[in-house]
């Protein structure tokens, strides 16, 4: 398909704001009067608030108010899947940082004081970290249905006869550790009254439309009472899904007649945000001599911390995709959330896959090291194509890419390997190179559960486009791309089209910015809508011209029929007469892809419409004297269905490469001791090598102009690439995340060094 | 988050800063002085230092020189490490401290933090003192008596302690010149590549006789390994007076490890430092004898 | 609270100014002088987004008090591009794609503009370095560097 706008390197929506330093995030904004807001948080990670005394507190100077939980007029409990967090402790604490009492006041310095003044005595509780533990009968019970969030099992065929038909059997354990988003804007928002009474919002958010619905059910008021605006947001993944600064906004602008305004410090956004799941994973695999997957049986701990968050959706995806992107006849996996008293884990750029990505990976390289076969031949052997069926009982019916992948990536394999061999200098004592690879599958928005969008295009007398989205543009670029679907449909350019985003007040619901779904879901949305709208257009531009509207084209920002451009009229011309006859032109899409409820005792369904494919490889150096491992080379390539604008696409590789450097060599988020970025150390410049993005485009038929996903793809295979990069250098595996100073520097034993 | 309150006083004379901080001293006031700041504000950020009074020293200019005085080089406590990497007096007569200062922090936290923050603040782990020990660096300290001179070996006592006096101003730091025959080396171990507290970090200089094939004279020094910065004497000895082999580095590794152990006792991380340290200390001597 | 008199220059504005010992120069740029676009990513100096320049040279103004550079020049995104012209550094960050979610881009584009200052024609690595302390979770970098060797292109050519 010829396209004039989509797929093109359109320049990013709101870019000469953001690059003079005129966006305004949400602290950046001017609201006079503010109060500002503080918590108190629990100092222990298991206990019962047994007393609150806020009388010397309040007496405090500056002082406004001091919320507790029996301030909360409607439900002290919220979630973005499971409710069971309370906005403040009604009587447990669950981790060290929950909150307890929230301050108003006239300046930061009394907010302060009053955090000191603040008399609560707490009981403590024995507390649990590890989750193993906590399945243990006799382990302190962190919430009162027990310490198991939930379980979901996949279960296809019979894996005991695929493990006898077997010529080879692999089990092995890996971990992999929890980690902090590190987003750089730290949550902040404000909030104030309007004179109708409705409770507005401006936030850093990921999901504006379900922190309205949660803040209303907090408040006990009707949604329409709240309006939730996105503010411009600074990085999100994942970790701005759930409510942070949001509830204590609303709750004291619910009582106050004075706008409130908070932010977090980073010590404050580390203590109190969601983390990324640790996983404990034991993978079986067996396969045949030649390399053909037989079988797969995994189990999979995940830590979900002190409270659900999106627990459950991160125990079912690492179950969903623990094959990787291969078919296996036989599978069983059992995949369980568990609370702790840790820092509750929620989304983070992948949902488990990243995960669980390291065991299926390795595993693939160890079966192709044990049967000598080169790591993108097993692949190809096992790789999904058109017709195959998942470990879910889903047939593939489109848009397989992962083949290809595996074929753009080989040339870089062959050179990357090439360059060891050629390695001219003798390389230090104990240093040694390694090539390595890794692929992936994603499935493009919520997991077996429908997760509809919704868009608007309004067209007025003047011919003004406007496109209304509830999708939270969080820095990825939905904004650029969402317009580029309107401009392509409507025939006109990105400039000529107004945007209003994310916007309880303006915009319908379009889900959240996660799961990688807002170009494909919301993307799609937006070409129903601009294609009604544009429908509209079209049945006038024919009376018009008195020929059929199939025969009307419309481009260039003119309406012509077909062959005779000679006759072109400007699109605002024909919107005026259409708005004219008929009123404002209000283009209405909606797009829920096909999904179905997985079995619960099987996993079997529809788990997603469509799938994203990646694969990778990276060149590292391993100095086994040191333990420092450094990606020097890496090439990805992802199957993205279209890139609708490549620039973003590519922004979208490049940063998930950096940040599978971190998860794969050094980030380690440890609760109550990690507090900031100097402890807390994500990949800088020197840290990220020169990465060739390879963009695939096996086209998606329900998505827009064949679009999928990429936001997390991207990460998903630099963790594993890395690990098999290091087996390659060393002859040694690392099953457990990071491979740190220590890991490699314990791996080779010194006679090898 | 707002920082504590506190007095602030910027004298335009060292005499004034030691007068400041004996007057200080003498009413039991809580002083501080600020240098860079890059330790400074995150401690007050914390909550873990509550001056009462911060003495700004970064308007002195004589803080701020570098000079070759006869067979010295006198840098003044307020000069940046991005001043140590770029002045050619340090490059050329103290490039271990140059190359140590390079990989302080970031670009931007070099361009503030001095090399007499980065001394008094006696972290375990800068970069900059494992250099000044192998230069046999001195530090001039400044008090109300008037000066006193002393090696650096003796500044530090315990991580984050020093022997100076609240009411000493560190003004001076005083490299001699070393021998023109030494070859330095400073290696640097970290979790990331920039902006990264040392793992471990290493300074050695030394001259390799080609004729005699022997060492003539060895200086080593690793950092965040020790509870206080001292030269790896037995490493040292076991390299003077030998020729360039396998064994006799294997034998130098052998000594700096143990050293070690024997000076920090057995720690959660000694099992990763105590191989790591005879690795590097080898790796670092063969690099300083390959240099020439 | 005691407050002490301070000029600064900024963005080459004189501005006179009574604050507080222990207010930074972060907090005076954003309080005072209302100028937003140099933002607060940790308060301890490990991230780089609330870069700007003293005297040309990029420093952490969260680590640095506002007493500290009394008299001393600053210079903060807002003060690079000339009314609606952008400063080739802004110019090249546009066109090479190298701005995301933006939160770190005022300290990383000031960063680059002081590097450019200093080196004409920086390498690939000498770019690495010069924005190592300006950390950035959404780019991955790469592009950000491409922005960086572009606009030292634009610097090395004359204006049209």
């Amino acid at each position: 398909m010829i396209t004039n706008v989509v797929g093109k390197r359109i320049q990013r929506i709101g870019i000469q704001q953001k690059v003079t330093g005129k966006t305004k995030f949400a602290a950046d904004l001017d609201i006079p009067g503010a109060l500002t807001l503080r918590v108190y948080r629990s100092p222990v990670a298991h206990g019962i608030v047994r007393k609150i005394d806020t009388k010397k507190a309040e007496a405090i100077e500056g002082v406004v108010r001091i919320f507790t939980a029996k301030d909360i007029p409607g439900k002290n409990l919220y979630g973005i899947i499971n409710r069971d967090q309370t906005v403040l402790a009604d009587s447990k604490v669950r981790f060290i940082g929950d909150p307890i009492a929230l301050i108003a006041a006239e300046n930061e310095k009394s907010a302060e004081q009053a955090l000191k003044a603040l008399e609560i005595e707490i009981e403590e509780l024995p507390a649990v970290f590890d989750p193993l533990e906590a399945l243990k009968p006799d382990a302190p019970r962190i919430h009162e249905k027990g310490n198991l969030l939930f379980t979901r099992k996949i279960k296809r065929g019979d894996v005991e006869k695929g493990f006898s038909a077997s010529d080879i059997i692999l089990e092995e354990t890996y971990e992999t550790n929890m980690l902090e988003h590190a987003y750089i804007e730290p949550e902040s928002g404000i909030a104030y009254r309007e004179k109708e009474g409705r409770i507005t919002i401006l936030v850093t958010t990921q999901n504006p439309h379900a922190d309205q619905a949660q803040l209303a059910a907090i408040l006990g008021i009707g949604p329409e009472n709240v309006r939730v605006i996105q503010t411009e947001t600074g990085g999100g993944f994942g970790g701005k899904l759930d409510m942070s600064v949001q509830p204590f906004l609303a709750l004291a602008a619910y009582y106050l007649d004075r706008p409130v305004r908070m932010t977090y410090s980073r010590e404050e956004s580390f203590q109190a945000t969601a983390k990324r799941h640790p996983l404990k994973i034991r993978m079986k695999t067996g396969a045949t001599r030649e390399g053909k997957l037989m079988a797969v049986n995994a189990e999979i701990i995940a830590d979900t911390g002190a409270y659900g968050s999106y627990g459950i959706a991160v125990a079912t995806r690492a179950a969903v995709h623990a094959t990787g992107p291969y078919e296996v006849p036989n599978v069983a996996i059992e995949s369980k959330a568990v609370y702790t008293n840790n820092n509750w884990s929620g989304a983070m750029r992948g949902f488990g896959v990243p995960q669980i990505a390291v065991a299926h990976e390795s595993q693939m390289d160890k079966l192709a090291d044990s049967l000598g076969l080169d790591p993108i031949s097993i692949r190809m052997a096992n790789a999904f194509k058109v017709g195959s069926v998942t470990p879910t009982g889903q047939t593939l019916r489109a848009s397989v890419g992962i083949r290809e992948t595996l074929k753009k990536i080989r040339p870089y394999y062959e050179k990357f390997s090439r360059e060891i061999q050629e390695t001219q200098h003798p390389l230090p004592q104990g240093v040694k190179l390694g090539v390595g690879v890794a692929s992936m599958w994603y499935g493009i928005g919520n997991t077996g559960h429908p997760n509809p969008s919704s868009a608007q295009v309004e067209i007025d007398e003047t011919g003004k486009i406007t496109l209304l989205t509830g999708a939270a543009d969080i820095g990825q670029g939905s904004d650029t791309v969402l317009l580029q679907i309107a401009a392509e449909v409507l025939g006109v350019g990105t400039e000529e089209i107004l945007l209003v985003r994310a916007d309880t007040g303006l915009t319908t619901d379009a889900g959240a910015t996660s799961a990688s779904r807002q170009t494909y879901i919301s993307g799609r949305a937006v070409y129903e809508a601009a294609t009604k709208a544009k429908e509209a257009l079209l049945k006038k531009a024919a009376e018009i011209f008195n020929a059929p509207s199939s025969l009307i084209v419309c481009d260039g920002g003119y309406f012509y029929p077909q062959y005779r451009e000679y006759q072109k009229i400007p699109f605002g011309e024909v919107a005026k007469r259409a708005v004219q006859a008929d009123g404002v032109i209000r283009g209405e899409g909606t797009f829920n892809p096909e999904t179905s409820s997985l079995d619960p005792e099987t996993g079997q369904g529809i788990p997603y419409t469509t799938y994203a494919f990646a694969t990778q490889v990276s060149l590292v150096r391993v100095d086994s004297v040191t333990g420092q491992v450094s990606v020097i080379r890496a090439a990805s390539a992802h199957d993205v269905g279209k890139a609708v604008n490549p620039s973003n696409v590519e922004g979208q590789i490049f940063s998930g490469v950096a940040m599978g450097i971190g998860m794969g060599l050094f980030e380690q988020f440890f609760p109550n001791k990690t507090k900031s970025f100097d402890t807390y150390l994500i990949p800088t410049a020197l840290d990220v090598p020169e990465v060739t993005p390879i963009i695939v485009e096996d086209p998606e038929p329900t998505g827009p102009f064949g679009a999928k996903g990429v936001g997390e793809p991207a990460l998903i295979p630099t963790a594993p690439a890395i690990l098999n990069a290091i087996h390659q250098a060393t002859g040694r595996w690392v099953n457990r995340l990071p491979a740190d100073l220590e890991t490699i520097r314990g791996l080779v034993p010194p006679e090898e060094k | 988050m707002s920082y504590p309150a506190f007095r602030y006083t910027a004298p335009r004379t060292t005499r004034e800063v030691v007068e400041t901080l004996r007057i200080a001293k003498e009413k039991g006031i809580r002083a501080n002085v600020l240098a860079g700041g890059t330790d400074l504000m995150p401690q007050l950020r914390e909550g873990t230092t509550t001056p009462e009074v911060v003495v700004d020293i970064s308007r002195i200019p004589v803080l701020k020189r570098i000079e070759r005085m006869g067979n010295e080089i006198r840098i003044g406590a307020m000069v940046t490490h991005a001043e140590l990497v770029t002045s050619e007096l340090v490059r050329e007569y103290a490039g271990v401290l140059s190359e140590a200062a390079k990989m302080v922090g970031s670009p931007q936290i070099r361009n503030l933090g001095t090399l007499g923050g980065n001394v008094v603040n006696a972290s375990p782990a800068a970069d900059t003192i494992p250099a000044l020990v192998i230069l046999e660096a001195k530090l001039v300290l400044k008090g109300p008596e008037g000066e006193r001179i002393l090696s650096v070996t003796d500044f530090f006592t315990a991580p984050y302690q020093t022997v100076i006096e609240a009411d000493e101003l560190l003004t001076d730091i005083v490299v001699p010149l070393p021998p023109p025959s030494g070859r330095a080396v400073f290696l640097k171990l970290a979790r990331r590549k920039a902006v990264a507290i040392a793992r471990m970090n290493l300074a050695c200089m030394l001259y390799y006789d080609r004729q005699k094939e022997t060492f003539e004279w060895v200086r080593l020094c690793v950092g965040s390994s020790t509870p206080r910065p001292v030269r790896m004497t037995e490493a040292e000895k076991a390299l003077i007076g030998k020729p360039f082999s396998t064994e006799v580095l294997q034998e130098a590794g052998r000594a700096a490890a143990e050293q070690m152990v024997q000076l920090s006792g057995l720690r959660s991380s000694t099992a990763y430092k105590k191989p790591v340290v005879g690795d590097l200390v080898m790796r670092a001597v063969r690099m300083a004898v390959e240099k020439g | 609270m005691n407050r002490i008199p301070i000029t600064l220059l900024v963005n080459g504005e004189p501005y006179s100014l009574a604050v507080p010992p222990n207010k930074t120069l972060l907090e005076v740029l954003r309080d005072d002088l209302e100028l937003m676009g140099t933002r607060e990513g940790c308060g301890v100096g490990a991230c780089g987004a609330c870069t700007v320049l003293i005297d040309g040279v990029p420093a952490r103004s969260c680590l640095t008090l506002a007493v500290d550079v009394q008299g001393l020049s600053i210079t903060t995104i807002e003060g690079l591009a000339e009314g609606d012209e952008l400063h080739p550094v802004q110019e090249a960050f546009v066109e090479r794609h190298a701005i995301q979610c933006g939160y770190c881009s005022s300290g990383m584009i000031l960063t680059a503009k002081a590097l450019l200052d200093k080196k004409k024609r920086p390498t690939k690595d000498e770019i690495k370095r010069a924005i190592s302390g300006n950390i950035c979770r959404c780019t991955g970098y790469a592009k950000i560097e491409d922005a960086i060797a572009t606009a030292a292109k634009k610097l090395a050519t004359p204006s049209k």
